[in-house]
């Protein structure tokens, strides 16, 4: 059984370094990359409608489950969920290896990124950025199954990130907290440094209209308001324990309900400016290469990797600087995200087996690394988007299913709105145990549900079945054994 | 850009950058 020394756990310095840890969290690449072509891609912007529901219904509550089970738990992830039930010790496990299988991968994007800042001194990626990401930097093969050799680029970078989360994690919250107070305002000022360069372009207007146009019309489809849900339940760092994790550092009296409300809309109003940023540059773009936005990569990391660069290639002047600034921002955004993703298994291995943060937070980082070399060879792109379907769209969407079914059922969630309400200036009501209980894990099944009439339906992506087993179904089962054997040593 | 574009910037912005705003004034005032 595991036991926490809450006397040894560290706290946050002050609130504001918790908010904005939090924030870190929640706002990463995601927020960039997917939000705009999400709101795009369903109604413009009758998409705000379904998203904000979502927010307000699905995710502000679950954030505010998550912060509570950790406040009034006082401990990791597994322990938080011990003190409910000594039978859910797992779920707590499980929360704590997803994040770090994500990690495993979204280190490697920021490794590009890394290399891309450098790159946009003398705009390596010169006319053809697709051909240059994808055969000079990437080296890529033709599928998965050719797995190529390892990339000596991304390499360098991936140690660079991993070093990085290293050095900010050790420590614990203290120096948490001193890095976001730089890692959280400055890429949000660069973001709006990006946004009045992209608006201030011709085309920028019509990339705007593409971006928030309503078309109601689609508010009557049903997918529609699956994506907004599946938009609000990944981008908040739910389901990861990150929440539990970062809540458990929280000083007793410390307010719960009002940070998860400044948390949600500081991670939504990121993405919402997010989206100005990508489709006003979107739209210069096409108006000087005569493509019609439609066709051009708008999400994930061809926009980041291929479109941006194209553009910024394009500009009239500084575009080095530019490039330089959409890096340094995606880097600075990527880092909280990644180092939050470490922390939970970093401080369940220092609480279940009595390691030192520091030698706790080495071994988490050590394996995390190893586990990151596949996707730095030639075929790394293809493995990070298979682990990255299927963790995401399985197993957060699971744990999250998890966390209602054992906290809402079989546990007095009671106690967790009194604690809530007993130390924080917002009080909620009995509202908020009907959307734990019953909005929460119906929008979450909903979304388990048609994921997996999808993939049986179409094999994702039409990548061959061993490797969608290999790289999508193993690590799943992987963490998902593992955390049975871990919570019952 | 068109004037339902301006509509939905003008909705998102209030819902999300006022409440954020309420929400830190919220905060602020509590002196926690």
């Amino acid at each position: 059984m595991e036991v926490d020394c809450i006397a040894e756990r560290q706290f946050w310095r002050s609130r504001y370094a918790f908010v904005m840890a939090a924030i870190g969290s929640a706002v990463g690449l995601g927020n960039v990359w997917r939000f705009p072509f999400v709101c795009y891609k369903n109604g413009g912007g009758a998409f705000l409608i379904p998203y904000l529901i979502a927010l307000f219904t699905t995710g502000i509550p679950l954030m505010i489950l998550e912060f509570s089970l950790g406040h009034w738990a006082r401990g990791s992830p597994p322990y938080c969920f011990l003190k409910a039930n000594k039978k859910f010790e797992w779920i707590g496990w499980f929360a704590s290896l997803a994040p770090f299988v994500i990690a495993s991968y979204y280190t490697v994007v920021m490794a590009w990124c890394f290399a891309y800042m450098i790159y946009s001194i003398d705009l390596r990626w010169g006319s053809d950025a697709n051909l240059f990401f994808l055969k000079h930097f990437l080296n890529a093969t033709r599928s998965p199954a050719e797995i190529g050799s390892i990339q000596i680029p991304v390499l360098l970078g991936l140690v660079v990130v991993w070093f990085s989360i290293f050095v900010i994690l050790y420590k614990g919250v203290s120096r948490i907290g001193k890095v976001v107070a730089v890692t959280v305002p400055l890429p949000t000022i660069l973001l709006v440094i990006l946004t009045i360069r992209g608006l201030t372009l011709p085309g920028a207007m019509e990339g705007i209209d593409y971006y928030l146009t309503p078309d109601f019309s689609k508010l009557s489809h049903f997918k529609v308001w699956l994506s907004a849900y599946a938009q609000v339940f990944f981008s908040l760092s739910l389901a990861q324990g990150i929440l539990i994790t970062y809540a458990s550092f929280l000083r007793k009296e410390s307010d719960i309900t009002n940070n998860a409300f400044i948390i949600s809309l500081a991670d939504a109003g990121t993405s919402f400016l997010a989206g100005f940023a990508v489709f006003s540059i979107v739209g210069y773009l096409s108006l000087m290469k005569g493509i019609g936005i439609e066709n051009l990569g708008l999400a994930g990391p061809h926009l980041t990797f291929v479109t941006y660069p194209t553009a910024i290639s394009l500009l009239p002047f500084g575009a080095w600087l530019f490039g330089m600034i959409f890096y340094i921002a995606l880097l600075a955004f990527g880092i909280d995200s990644a180092f939050s993703m470490i922390e939970p298994l970093a401080t369940s291995i220092n609480s279940k087996w009595k390691f030192s943060k520091g030698k706790a937070t080495a071994i988490a980082c050590a394996l995390g690394f190893l586990s990151s070399l596949i996707f730095v060879t030639s075929s790394g792109i293809y493995w990070l988007d298979i682990v990255d379907h299927f963790v995401a769209n399985f197993c957060l969407v699971l744990i999250g299913l998890l966390e209602c079914i054992s906290l809402g059922y079989l546990f007095d969630l009671k106690k967790l709105r009194e604690h809530a309400n007993e130390v924080s200036d917002i009080t909620i009501g009995r509202w908020w145990d009907f959307l734990i209980k019953f909005v929460a894990p119906l929008s979450l099944l909903t979304l388990l549900v048609a994921s997996v009439v999808e993939n049986i339906s179409v094999p994702y992506n039409n990548y061959p079945t061993w490797c969608l087993l290999v790289g999508g179904v193993m690590p799943g089962a992987m963490i998902f054994i593992l955390s049975f054997i871990f919570a019952n040593r | 850009m068109s004037i339902l574009a301006i509509v939905m910037l003008i909705f998102g912005s209030l819902v999300i950058y006022g409440g954020l705003i309420y929400f830190i004034y919220r905060a602020l005032k509590s002196k926690k």
